[in-house]
């Protein structure tokens, strides 16, 4: 298992410095700074002392490893804008964007194991199927759209729910299922192939043939042998859980960190706007590593390799 | 005991391919119907609900902020969001099924090279990419296009070098290389045709997520810049005049609603466990 | 082969007793992509208590998918038993209303070894918790340190080494022969009155081979269960069975004692199988081979079902046209062929012809 960890360790690390790197890459297409930084009576020689300054004289590949030392030490740079760190400002509006995920990341995966283990054990199989198509049917649907249809019927028609903003539990309702009910029907169409590629297997034709019955085996033999690629793929899926956060954030003017890299864009602020990608894509990179480490004490294969 | 038949009829796929084939070519026709100018402002009919009437003429499905007759926008937006997503997935698909089968064909740095660039493209949530992008490198229709395809290519990427994998290895392949054959020529008359399938299933799949990053785009007013409508732009900007008029904002999304939907339950019947050949359930009728 | 005597034969075994188990007429149909067929038709047989039945047949005869049904553990979505009565221990086991019954019976009173001990058991359960919850599912008064102790007992009966510390061990640290012997394991925890070991070495290793046939003979020795050996391998059948039962194209066509079969084998079919084993005892120019291949189930021939590879039939009307019944040719001993009193000159034929191609 060792080596598995070490391996992997190492795969994150890689990745994280590609990652920084596609920022820089961003970084200095976004053009040249200086002129959006000075104002209008500038100098030429002003120009010059404040690209000195930002080190932007530099041969390319010396500001890549400044660039690159800067990052590991937590500095992506300086809003254009509000002249405070670019990280700084996405911490700020990190929590509620961790808020928003997790709660939706809760409601998909809990309601999704809940709702398809009983099924299978009451073993109504076209309960099931129906069950399933409006999950494919809600996959269909943008996820910004349908959040805009929850505000429509239930803030505008119905009153019952705040649409913007975040405050109260009552806020965090609608963008919560707006994004949750993807993830549960994402989760729930995951948990059936699975169930139904682990039913080929010999295992479970032994199982039966020990007399245990249907929930049992469910339970106690499938069940298991389920959650470990559902492990892996939750560890994927949540880059597009964070990516639909972003989108669902504009929808319900919720103050994360989608929203501000948003607004940065119209704002032309590109530090920020890198800052957040990179920022989110490390969050992504190192839960996938916890994922996947998971996996490793959990899989018996795995763990006494 | 009763034993359960092999229907050979799905009624999703057939709906789904209806959908998509009937919006496609709507949207192909689209410079031929008779539209209204989608451009054209007429602050009177601002904010006109469906089927309003006017003097001179009938507003099918309303009217926008400004007064531009809603169904000419609507078709038009289409053609666009349809044009600059199937674009797109073309770019992907070959981009993907070229860089996936020199990969598996060739082996070696090339092969490390091509799957870690994936790999860090991958690290990095395709939503979050196309913002970044977008605002980077711009926004205009060509460029839409072309980053939506240059992000989306390595689910083709993964598969293709997969097959080449497994395939390289197979006897004609290898009989090939004896004769002489050059890589190009094997690449070309084996490993396409082989590939080709699979590829199929994927893009019919990936053709609705693409349309989705599209409009969330357009949405987010990254992606395709006014006055040229979008689907995604359109639900945008009717989200300021949800209590009055709320079609403005719905309608688009049905139309994106129905397109992912075709592309999904065509993709679903055509993924080999639905046809039943993912193998024998070993579950009894206990 | 012929003149083997089979040994290891329980004393007292007699199909004249009530039958433990009894199939009459058994029919079951699949569906598959090309539409329903029937795999296997009308088949009967009985199992005395304490004796060993070897069923013989190549893939597709239909001996598989009999003891699947035996079991109740046909695929619900591929499979169905369409016709016939089973009845063990003077139940019927396939009565609607007695499912639970037949559940209880599963892993119970009838328990089955299936073929591929790599991929039959669960990879994440520990083999103690698999042989512990056949356990705990037929009997539920066991408390946990029972529990424990008794698969260590199991464990240390089919010779698993250090069976405490094996027992916590998962499916990847055993080795193929281990995991075969944890899967009889489970079978006879419950004391099975019929236990169904289908192709068990097949997968194995030669020098695997004979000591898991040992260990499923200590078994049986020790709880008296009968067993139903299911084998395309006549060596096995010739020194483990008592009777035999020769199946093809999803139908019986010959069964008797194993002196009687092997000895005197009466139908075309078990002929040309027993002529296509290598001879140890004289020189063959090369192998004797049925001639064709056995029929996939959606194109069986009609009337008897080998008629077409039969080289006895030579184009005679019934066997294209009438399905031939179970004749007793001797008593015990019956084939389902039309011209079986001709069978043993034929057989004689047969030898002679191929001993003047060697020379």
């Amino acid at each position: 298992m060792m080596s598995f960890v070490a391996k992997r360790v190492l795969q994150a690390g890689l990745t994280i410095a590609g990652v920084l790197t596609v920022g820089f890459i961003l970084i200095r297409a976004a053009g040249d700074p200086v002129a959006l930084l000075l104002p209008e009576n500038a100098t030429v020689e002003d120009a010059a002392r404040m690209r000195a300054a930002l080190g932007l004289d530099l041969p390319l590949w010396r500001q890549y490893l400044s660039f690159m030392a800067d990052a590991l030490r937590g500095d992506l740079g300086m809003s254009f804008r509000q002249q405070t760190s670019a990280v700084g400002l996405v911490l700020e509006r990190l929590p509620a964007t961790m808020e928003l995920a997790f709660a939706a990341f809760a409601i998909g995966v809990i309601l999704a194991f809940g709702l398809d283990l009983m099924l299978r054990i009451a073993g109504s199989e076209r309960l099931r199927k129906v069950v399933l198509w409006v999950a494919l049917t809600r996959q269909a649907i943008p996820t910004f759209w349908f959040g805009l249809l929850l505000i429509l019927l239930f803030s505008v028609t119905l009153r019952w729910l705040p649409a913007l903003g975040r405050g109260t539990p009552a806020h965090l309702v609608l963008p919560a299922f707006t994004l949750g009910t993807y993830e549960l029907a994402l989760y729930l169409r995951l948990l059936e192939a699975s169930f139904r590629e682990q039913e080929t297997h010999d295992y479970v034709r032994t199982a039966y043939a020990k007399g245990l019955g249907r929930a049992r085996v469910m339970l106690r033999e499938i069940l298991p042998n389920v959650l470990l690629p559902m492990v892996t793929l939750a560890g994927l899926n949540l880059g597009v859980l964070l990516g639909g956060t972003v989108v669902t954030e504009t929808v319900f003017s919720w103050p994360g960190v989608g929203r501000l890299i948003v607004q940065a864009v119209s704002q032309r602020d590109y530090p920020v706007v890198v800052a957040g990608v990179l920022m989110t894509s490390l969050i992504f990179v190192v839960l996938n590593l916890v994922v996947d480490l998971l996996y490793a004490v959990l899989d018996p294969r795995v763990r006494l390799a | 005991m009763k034993l359960a038949k092999h229907s050979r009829f799905h009624l999703d796929a057939v709906l789904g391919s209806a959908l998509l084939l009937a919006f496609l070519l709507m949207a192909l026709a689209v410079p031929l119907l008779p539209l209204y100018d989608p451009y054209e402002q007429d602050l009177m009919a601002s904010l006109a609900e469906p089927l309003a009437t006017s003097a001179t003429r009938t507003y099918w499905l309303g009217g926008d902020a400004l007064g531009r007759d809603y169904l000419s926008r609507l078709s038009l937006a289409a053609r666009v969001s349809l044009g600059i997503s199937v674009a797109a997935v073309g770019i992907s698909l070959v981009m993907g099924v070229a860089l996936g089968l020199i990969a598996g064909f060739f082996r070696g740095p090339v092969e490390a090279a091509i799957m870690g660039l994936g790999d860090l493209q991958l690290a990095i949530p395709r939503v979050l990419l196309l913002i970044a992008s977008a605002a980077v490198f711009g926004s205009s229709i060509g460029m839409l296009t072309l980053l939506l395809g240059l992000t989306s290519w390595v689910t083709y990427g993964r598969l293709a070098r997969a097959m080449a994998l497994s395939l390289r290895e197979r006897e004609f392949v290898l009989a090939a290389i004896t004769q002489g054959a050059s890589s190009q020529w094997n690449i070309r008359k084996h490993l396409l045709p082989n590939v080709a399938p699979n590829m199929a299933i994927i893009a019919s799949f990936e053709f609705g997520q693409v349309v989705v990053l599209e409009a969330s785009l357009s949405y987010l007013g990254l992606g395709v810049q006014p006055p040229l409508p979008s689907l995604g732009l359109m639900i945008n900007e009717g989200q300021l005049y949800l209590e009055i008029n709320p079609w403005i904002s719905i309608l688009p999304g049905l139309v994106i609603f129905a397109l992912v939907a075709g592309s999904q339950f065509v993709s679903q019947r055509f993924t080999p466990e639905s046809r039943g050949d993912g193998g024998l359930s070993r579950v009894p009728t206990v | 082969m012929a003149g083997c005597p089979a040994f290891r034969r329980f004393e007292g075994a007699s199909v004249s007793d009530q039958p433990l188990l009894s199939v009459r007429g058994l029919t079951i149909d699949i569906s598959t992509r090309k539409g329903t067929s029937t795999a296997v038709e009308g088949l009967s047989f009985e199992l005395g208590r304490g004796e060993v039945l070897g069923i013989v047949g190549e893939s597709g005869s239909g001996k598989s998918i009999t003891m699947l049904a035996l079991m109740g553990l046909l695929s619900s979505d591929s499979a169905a038993l369409t016709a016939g009565q089973i009845t063990l221990d003077g139940q019927a086991l396939y009565s609607d209303d007695l499912s639970r019954y037949r559940r209880e019976t599963r892993g119970g009173a009838m328990a089955m070894i299936f073929q591929e001990p790599m991929t039959s058991l669960n990879p994440v359960l520990t083999i103690g918790a698999q042989i512990g919850s056949t356990l705990r599912q037929h009997q539920p008064g066991l408390s946990s340190a029972d529990l424990k102790a008794r698969v260590v007992k199991l464990l240390a009966l089919v010779g698993v080494p250090e069976p405490e510390r094996r027992s916590r061990q998962y499916p990847h640290e055993y080795s193929g022969g281990m995991r075969q012997r944890a899967m009889i394991a489970m079978a006879i925890a419950n004391d099975p009155k019929v236990l169904i070991a289908d192709e068990p070495t097949t997968a194995l290793d030669v020098t695997v081979q004979a000591q898991i046939m040992e260990v499923l003979a200590a078994a049986r020795a020790r709880t008296g269960a009968s067993m139903l050996l299911v084998t395309h391998d006549l060596g096995l059948i010739a020194e483990n069975a008592d009777r035999v039962l020769v199946m093809y194209g999803g139908r019986v066509v010959e069964q008797g004692t194993v002196t009687e079969i092997f000895e005197r084998p009466r139908h075309p079919y078990t002929i040309g199988l027993l002529r296509s084993l290598p001879a140890i005892d004289r020189e063959q120019a090369s192998l004797y081979a049925i001639p064709g291949q056995p029929p996939a189930v959606s194109e069986r021939p009609s009337g008897c079902v080998f008629h077409p590879r039969c080289e006895m039939a030579q184009g005679r009307a019934p066997c294209s046209a009438e399905r031939p019944p179970m004749h007793e040719v001797v008593p015990g001993h019956g084939s389902a062929c039309h011209y079986a009193q001709e069978t043993r000159g034929w057989a004689d034929d047969l030898a002679s012809r191929l001993v003047e191609a060697a020379q």
